[in-house]
Parts: structure tokens; C-alpha cells; sequence
């Protein structure tokens, strides 16, 4: 089979080829039942829904490369939001107030810490990250409570009313529509997946990255700067979960502590639904992308047809665990492919 | 002209002294073995060589041209056992690991990619996944990119232990290769033969001291086995070693016949086998003739054809003491770790801590286990005590037939003997026991029946009753081995 298609990358886009086509089936029966799916309106809100999990997404995408993983980006994400929020309004627990690209600086540099903090406790004291990020995660979660006093944020209708230029910038972080409808907040998706894409798969970094989640110990005999690209990988999760935070509550217009929802859920079943490995070493930026989309048009296309949120989760939860299952089916045939073929191969030499 | 020179160097892990003041000259162009039982501080010197260990006192430098090179790890490639590469990536891939050319874009091949992979004939597997290969090819992936980072000093450590002849005699013609390029090789392995066939000089170390030198034709297997147990046995092996069990006739009675087994992934077809009881049948044949592929079906672990296995026990201990040890668990926990519950709980359902020590005690005392006590780490131990101590779990279980793929792999000459005198024992009660290996030596000092396969086919079997020396049976088992 190999012999015909090339090689195993080639039957690798095979697979990505079938999540497409796993996405036309599910549009396809959703626009049977609905027609208002594919439509202007309905496929802008589609493709927002989409933002800020395929940012925390590409991002989470990283992290499962290398075998981690980050479970503290949904609160990050809330945190973010809420630091940003608190400083710039008032109203929280915070006893004094700064102009907006202050607070946005606070809030960006309140993820980044959280990612620094995750860092540390993984790659320092060497705690497994599921453990060093569960705990930020309730961490993070307590903190955005005590910062915001459970209170919600609305920056039009905030006793004392912002500056207008202040509003203005608010508005450009995401709300604002450009070509007619569209919000400038899928700018951020767009710029966000380019960005990703090059890193993954066109820099150094990303090809080691690959390198390190498929064997760490070889890794580090070929002294490939392990930590240092840990550090950062923690940091883009968190940047990105924070960056995610800010730009939702500009679209939104409003933030409170349990904006996040179950983001981080969403982000990792989109990752692993996209091809990649939680063992590491397996994991594309395009799969990911694919994944945001099947899990996005599953939550749009459920909620046109009114089935209701709990129904929802039951649906979606069920279709993770089935695409993960091919997945896994797919890449066993891909592999005894890839080993008849090398055989063949011995056997002519 | 290049020499790598160790002078008075000592390494300690707390109270045991792992290299005591060792000091010896390596010069280009040769191929030096290192051997020495286990514990001898082998594996200390490499990681020492590595730059992974530092020593306590002396030093290790490389010489090149009168002048020292600087940090000598930095030009000491190791080639391992277990490949240090990447499964997930292709081939090429693989090369470029570490010595990216540049930072945005596609990664490519590194420059004379392709001289290097047609020298070590792997240019045809470019763009192949690295796990879909063998563990031949992977470790001349190693071997390659140890080649391009320009390294002066190969260490291969065990390189060939899971190699086929053939596999082996490539990788040797490629040593040589690079020993001719003025490289400084050395071999670390188990197997005396290799230092027969590759080496012009082999130290013996021991007790991390070097305890003897041989040099062109001193290097002999007798020779060095003499020296590798010298410390054990003063009663030396003669020209034949020792044999364990007593041949048998072909047609004795068997524990289990085997009626056209075949394989489900076509390692093996048609087989007609009957397993004697009370004899060791041993399986033979190079990797890829469905011996090893037999032994795992035996076994039971591996699918065959057809439907309804034969009603018998059967106990079955893998090559790879990563698959039989639990490393995480202390001597007497490994030692129980095969048993049922009723013999650790009864008569309630609770976990009986002083049952576990005193069994662990009994097999401990039963298998000659060298351990401090029963509580210390399995990883503690030896090699040759790990698998003593898998093979007595395995053995507690006392079913119809044992299966053990490579009973010796990776273990020393003394506690070869001891595994031997154990598999005796054990199928002396009655029982059948099944091992896969290919060394003639190993072979003539422990089957009663040995069986060859060919291409999935069953090619010969040699009562061992007719066979008188090791060159005898090496000599058969070739013809069979060849057997189209």
C-alpha cells in the first residue's frame, strides 16, 4: 500500500483526509435537518466558537507533543480576563485601577507567569504536569474569585464609564466586525494557526519538540536543549489560554469568574481527536484545526437543533472517545503498512 | 594518529568501588574489546567515556597529534543496545536531529546525508518511519549519526545482542570500516566470539582493575572465558564445556504435541512438534525463521491459525528483561509476583506481608539469589541475579511447560552456569521446558533435542545424543540454518 501512495506521510494525510470527511458527513446531516446551518449568520458564529479553543488548542498541541500536558490553561484563560477586568474597572479586590493597555499588560503577564510557574514545577522540582497543572489550575480558579469577588464585568455599562479611547481599543481586541459581520476576534484564530503552523512544522524548534516527545533519553544524549523548550512550551500554553481570555471578553463584552466553561476539556479532546499522541511524540497543527472544527460544528449543529446542553455534552463526550478509537485502529494499519513494506523492501536488498 | 588515555581512574557509589585506579591507552585503527564479568565496572567506564559520569579521581583524555582534544565525551560516540533514536520520526529525519541547518523552513537532510547512509546501506529507508524498522537498521541510524557529529572514539556497548548472524557480521564489517579510518573502537559485549572475530586486542577487566591483557592469538573463547571465571570456578572448562541434561531420543514421550501449528501473522507454518517431557527442547534458528515466533506461541502469546490450544500450563518468560522485571518493585515482590492470591491471602483477602518474605526467603535460598535482602530493589541486583529471580517466579508457578526466549541474554559465564543447572532441574522433574537460542555453546550445554528452523519451517532436528563437541553441533546447525 505503501508502494502506491508513497510513503507513511502520505497514509498519515490519508487519515487527516477521513476526520474531513468525518466533518462533511456531520455538516451534511445537520444541514438536513437545520438549513439555516449554512448560512452567513450561522457560519459566522460557527467560526468565532471556534477562536479561542483552536487558540489554547494549537498551543495545548505542543505540550501533548512532548508528552505533557496543561490542565491549568481553562482557568488561566478566566484568570487573564478577569486580572485585565479588575484593574482596568475596579470593583474587585484590587484597591486601585489603571488605564486599559496597563491592565491588559497585567493580565498577560499574570498567564505568563502561571505558564512560568508550571514550568518550573514540572521541569525543576519535577513534579508530573498533570499534578504541577491540576494544582494551578485550582489555583488559578481561586485566584480569579478572590480578584473579581464573583462579580461580573461589563465595560459599557461600568460605574465610573470607561474613556472613550479605552472603549475604542476594547473594541478592536475582538468585537469589532470587519468585511461586514465578521469579528475581528477570527483574526486571532487565523493568526494564531499561521503562527503555529510554522512553528510545528517549519522551525527547528518544532521538529525538536517532535524529537523529545518521541524519546526523551536519546534527547538528551544528542543534548538538545530539553528544558529550555519545556520553558517555553509551558509559556505558550499559558500565553496563548490568556491572550484567548482577553480577546473573549472583548467579543463578549462582559467576563465573569466561570466564563472558560469547559475549555480545557474541549481543548485536549480537540488535540488528541486531531491525530496527536498523549504519550507524546505525535501531533499536528492542521489535525488540530480539524478537531476545533468536528468538535465546534458538533456544539453549533446541536444547539440549532435544540437538543439542549446536557444532551450536548453526552453527544460530544461520545464522539471524542469514538474518533480517538479510529484513531488508534487507523494507526495500527498505518504502522504493519509502513513494517510490510520496509520488509519488502529487505527482501529485494 | 589519535590515543585515548585513561590514567588511575577511580569511581565510587557510596561503599562499593567501581573502578579502582584503572588505567589502559587506546590507539586509532584498532578495535579493542573490553570484557569482564558482571560488576566488573564495564558499564561505569562507558558512562564514564559518555561524559555522563565524572570520575572521582584520574582522568580520561584524547590525544590527537601530541595535544590533548579537549573535553574528551565530546568526542566519544556510544552506540547502545537499545538504539538512542527516534521512533516517531522518518529516517532522514532522524540524521538531522540536533545539526538542523537552519532555523525556519523544512527541515532537510544534513549535507552527505546520502554518502553516509549508502556506506552503511541504508539510503533506501530515507522516508520511512524509524519504528516501522528493524533494530538493525535503527542502530546504524545511531551509528550515522554518530559519524556526522564527527566522533573519534566509537564505544559500541552490546551492540549485536539482538542481531541476527547476518545483521552482526554487517555491523562488524562496519566497525572495521571505521577502524581503518583511523577511528578508536572499542566493543563491550558478552559474546566471546565477537572478540574472537573483530578484535586484535581484549581487556579483561575485573573488579575495576584491568586484570589481563590478550592480544592476537591469545584471543580465544576458552581463553577468555578462562579469565572472565577465573574467579569463580578454578576447576576451568576443558576443550567441551560442561552439559546439564541428558540428550533424548527423538520420539519420547511429550507434555504436548504440537499438530500443524501456523502462525497468524505467517512466522511459522505447518509445524508438527512433539515437546518431551522431562527434556529441554531447544528452538533454533536466525531471526526472521519463526524459532523465536514458535517459543512465543508456545507459550501462548502469540496467535496462531487455527482455533483450540491443547489443554496444558505454560509459563513464559521474554528476552527483554524490561518485559519480565517489574522494576519498581523489591526483590521479594518480583519473586511473588506470579502467584494466586490464595497462596498470599488465604483465609482472608488481605495481602499477607510475612507470607511474601518468607516465600521470597524460601526461593531466594531454592535459586541461589545473590541479594542483600529480600527487600532491596530488584534494580539493584546483577543482570544474571534479575533473571534468577524471574526465572524462580516463573518456575514457582511449576507448569506443564517453561518457556524462556534467550535464558541467558545479558548475563554473565557464572550466572549462566547456575540458570543452566536451574532449566535442568526443572524439566528434570517431569516437566517440559522450551527455550529459543542460537548460541552453539549455549545450546550443546543445555538441549536434549534441538530444532532448527528455516523460513517458517521446521528444518532439523538433532538428537543430541549424536553431537560431541560444540564445532560439531555449530556445524550442523548452520546446514539446517541455511536450509532454503
Amino acid at each position: 500500500m505503501v508502494g502506491i501512495l508513497g510513503t507513511q506521510r502520505a497514509l498519515n494525510n490519508l487519515r487527516l483526509l477521513g476526520l474531513v470527511l468525518a466533518i462533511v458527513i456531520v455538516a451534511v446531516i445537520i444541514q438536513l435537518q437545520r438549513s439555516s446551518f449554512i448560512s452567513p449568520e450561522n457560519l459566522t458564529t460557527l467560526v468565532r466558537s471556534m477562536v479561542a479553543l483552536g487558540m489554547v488548542a494549537f498551543a495545548q498541541m505542543l505540550v501533548i507533543l512532548l508528552g505533557e500536558i496543561d490542565l491549568s490553561v481553562g482557568t488561566v484563560y478566566g484568570l487573564a480576563g478577569i486580572v485585565t477586568a479588575t484593574l482596568w474597572l475596579g470593583g474587585g479586590a484590587l484597591p486601585f485601577t489603571t488605564s486599559l493597555p496597563v491592565a491588559l499588560a497585567a493580565g498577560i503577564v499574570t498567564a505568563l507567569t502561571i505558564g512560568a510557574i508550571n514550568g518550573f514545577l514540572n521541569i525543576n522540582v519535577g513534579l508530573p504536569s498533570f499534578i504541577a497543572t491540576l494544582g494551578m489550575l485550582n489555583i488559578a480558579d481561586g485566584l480569579q474569585l478572590y480578584v473579581s469577588n464573583a462579580a461580573t464585568f461589563t465595560p459599557a455599562y461600568n460605574e465610573p464609564l470607561p474613556q472613550t479611547w479605552e472603549l475604542a481599543m476594547f473594541d478592536w481586541l475582538g468585537a469589532r466586525p470587519f468585511l461586514s459581520t465578521i469579528p475581528i476576534e477570527v483574526l486571532w484564530l487565523v493568526a494564531t494557526f499561521a503562527i503555529f503552523w510554522v512553528l510545528r512544522h517549519r522551525t527547528v524548534f518544532g521538529f525538536r519538540l517532535l524529537a523529545m516527545g518521541g524519546n526523551l533519553e536519546a534527547a538528551r544524549v544528542a543534548r538538545l536543549p530539553v528544558r529550555k523548550y519545556k520553558y517555553i512550551v509551558f509559556l505558550l500554553a499559558s500565553l496563548m489560554a490568556g491572550l484567548a481570555g482577553i480577546a473573549d471578553f472583548s467579543y463578549v463584552g462582559s467576563i465573569g469568574p466561570s466564563q472558560a466553561g469547559n475549555l480545557m476539556f474541549s481543548a485536549i479532546a480537540a488535540v488528541v481527536i486531531g491525530g496527536a499522541s498523549l504519550n507524546g511524540g505525535r501531533g499536528t497543527i492542521v489535525g488540530t484545526l480539524l478537531g476545533v472544527v468536528l468538535l465546534a460544528m458538533l456544539n453549533n449543529g446541536l444547539a440549532l437543533m435544540g437538543v439542549g446542553s446536557f444532551v450536548q455534552l453526552i453527544f460530544i463526550g461520545g464522539v471524542t472517545i469514538a474518533a480517538v478509537w479510529l484513531d488508534l485502529v487507523s494507526q495500527k494499519l498505518i504502522r504493519s503498512a509502513g513494517q510490510r513494506s520496509a520488509k519488502a523492501k529487505a527482501a529485494i536488498a | 594518529m589519535m590515543e585515548l588515555v585513561a590514567e588511575g581512574v577511580e569511581k565510587s557509589y557510596g561503599a562499593t568501588r567501581a573502578l579502582a585506579g584503572l588505567s589502559m591507552r587506546l590507539r586509532s585503527g584498532e578495535i579493542v574489546g573490553i570484557a569482564g564479568p558482571n560488576g566488573a565496572g564495564k558499564s561505569t567506564l562507558t558512562r564514564m567515556l559518555a561524559g555522563e559520569e565524572t570520575a572521582d579521581r584520574g582522568e580520561i583524555t584524547l590525544i590527537r597529534d601530541g595535544q590533548s582534544a579537549g573535553e574528551c565525551w565530546k568526542h566519544v560516540a556510544v552506540v547502545h543496545q537499545e538504539p538512542h533514536v527516534w521512533p516517531n520520526i522518518t529516517v532522514g529525519e532522524n540524521l538531522s536531529v540536533g545539526r538542523e541547518s537552519r532555523w525556519l523552513g523544512k527541515v532537510g537532510l544534513p549535507a552527505n546525508a546520502e554518502t553516509v547512509l549508502t556506506k552503511l546501506g541504508i539510503q533506501q529507508y530515507v522516508d520511512y518511519q524509524l519504528g516501522d524498522l528493524s533494530l538493525a537498521i535503527r542502530q546504524r541510524v545511531e551509528i550515522a549519526r554518530a559519524m556526522f557529529s564527527g566522533a573519534d572514539v566509537f564505544l559500541f556497548d552490546e551492540p549485536n545482542s539482538a542481531l541476527t548472524e547476518e545483521e552482526s557480521e554487517a555491523l562488524f564489517a562496519t566497525m572495521n570500516e571505521l577502524a581503518d579510518e583511523g577511528r578508536i573502537i572499542v566493543l563491550i559485549t558478552h559474546r566471546l566470539n565477537d572478540f574472537v572475530r573483530c578484535c586484535k586486542r581484549v581487556v579483561i577487566l575485573r573488579d575495576g582493575l584491568i586484570a589481563r591483557e590478550l592480544k592476537d592469538a591469545d584471543i580465544t573463547e576458552a581463553n577468555i572465558a578462562r579469565e572472565l571465571t577465573a574467579h569463580i570456578a578454578k576447576a576451568a572448562s576443558n576443550q567441551s564445556p560442561a552439559r546439564f541434561v541428558g540428550a533424548m531420543p527423538l520420539g519420547a514421550p511429550s507434555s504436548l504435541e504440537l499438530n500443524r501449528w501456523s502462525d497468524d501473522n505467517g512466522a511459522f507454518r505447518d509445524i508438527y512438534l512433539k515437546l518431551p517431557r522431562g527434556g529441554i527442547t531447544v528452538l533454533s534458528g536466525v531471526e526472521g525463521s519463526g524459532a523465536r515466533e514458535l517459543a512465543q506461541a508456545i507459550g501462548g502469546f502469540r496467535k496462531l491459525r487455527s482455533r483450540g490450544r491443547p489443554q496444558v500450563t505454560t509459563t513464559y518468560l521474554a528476552a527483554n528483561r524490561r518485559d519480565t522485571v517489574f522494576g519498581n518493585m523489591s526483590v521479594a515482590e518480583n519473586l511473588v509476583s506470579r502467584r494466586s492470591w490464595q497462596e498470599l491471602c488465604n483465609p482472608v483477602p488481605f495481602l499477607r506481608p510475612d507470607r511474601i518474605t518468607e516465600a521470597a526467603k524460601r526461593s531466594i535460598v531454592r535459586y541461589g539469589v545473590k541479594t542483600g535482602s529480600p527487600d532491596h530493589s530488584i534494580t539493584s541486583l546483577s543482570g544474571g541475579n534479575q533473571q534468577k529471580v524471574v526465572l524462580s517466579a516463573a518456575m514457582e508457578q511449576g507448569s506443564d511447560i517453561l518457556v524462556v526466549e534467550e535464558p541467558t541474554r545479558g548475563v554473565d559465564i557464572g550466572s549462566s552456569r547456575d540458570i543452566y543447572a536451574l532449566l535442568a532441574e526443572y524439566a528434570a522433574s517431569g516437566r517440559s521446558v522450551v527455550l529459543y537460542c542460537t548460541e552453539p555453546q549455549e545450546i550443546f550445554q543445555i538441549a536434549s533435542v534441538v530444532i532448527v528452523l528455516s523460513r517458517g519451517r521446521i528444518a532439523g532436528k538433532i538428537a543430541m545424543d549424536k553431537i560431541c563437541s560444540v564445532v560439531d553441533l555449530a556445524q550442523v546447525l548452520a546446514e539446517y540454518e541455511a536450509t532454503a
